[in-house]
């Protein structure tokens, strides 16, 4: 009898302990929605530290798929994104399947589901999905983008560019992707 | 463009990154502009933070 009762423990305590996980992750996902903006890291041009010719080289030629070409990702930055998994919050990325204009919230990464970032242009579609308040559009393009991760990344950005150009009336730019 | 933009680089800390943060940043949104052009502006950007 010892051993079911043991067993019984374990897994009681297991089950305690992977529930007081998921609160504490809850809660710290709470606390970063909720921190001010301040509190948070600003996107500084003037920090970055990728030599200029890189970047020129960067922005001037062609795009490629690999992700190693973006300034700044190496193969040690390529191997982390490439392990990138969902939103850790159930009932958030639930709602955000269910209702687009959820994913305003800064960290809502529910674009990457559980593939990963492994080239450029999924990389680019994290960019335009982590939509700005407001920018509900844009969040409508970005779910049909999480829904069709798995096959014809370049062209669900394409989608989303094309979504945001029409409501921003510069469609015609949209041809020249 | 402030908010995606930091959006952006919480989600590269989320991953783990922990160098070329704002180059990323900067280079991801410089070469959308090249595509969508007035996605991104530089100035505007500084701008915020001063």
């Amino acid at each position: 009898m010892a051993a079911p009762l043991a067993f019984g423990t374990l897994s009681r305590s297991c089950c305690v302990r992977g529930g007081l996980v998921r609160v504490w992750e809850a809660l710290s996902h709470v606390v970063a929605w909720c921190a001010p903006s301040h509190l948070r890291p600003l996107a500084d041009p003037e920090k970055s530290r990728v030599k200029e010719g890189q970047m020129t080289t960067f922005i001037s030629g062609e795009l490629e798929q690999d992700i190693e070409s973006v300034p700044g990702i190496g193969p040690a930055a390529a191997a982390l994104l490439a392990k990138v998994g969902g939103c850790a919050v159930p009932p958030h990325s639930l709602r955000c399947v269910l209702r687009a204009h959820v994913c305003s919230f800064p960290r809502c990464h529910l674009v990457m589901t559980q593939k990963g970032v492994n080239n450029t242009y999924q990389l680019f579609g994290v960019f335009l999905g982590l939509c700005e308040t407001g920018a509900f559009v844009l969040c409508r393009a970005c779910v049909v983008f999480c829904v069709s991760v798995g096959g014809g990344w370049p062209c669900c950005v394409r989608r989303v560019v094309f979504t945001w150009l029409a409501t921003h009336d510069r469609f015609h730019r949209a041809t020249t992707l | 463009m402030q908010q995606r933009c930091d959006n952006f680089l919480q989600f590269l800390i989320d991953a783990g990154i922990k160098n070329y943060r704002h180059g990323i940043v900067l280079a991801v949104a410089e070469k959308l502009n090249t595509m969508i052009v007035g996605i991104y502006d530089g100035a505007e950007l500084e701008g915020e933070h001063k």
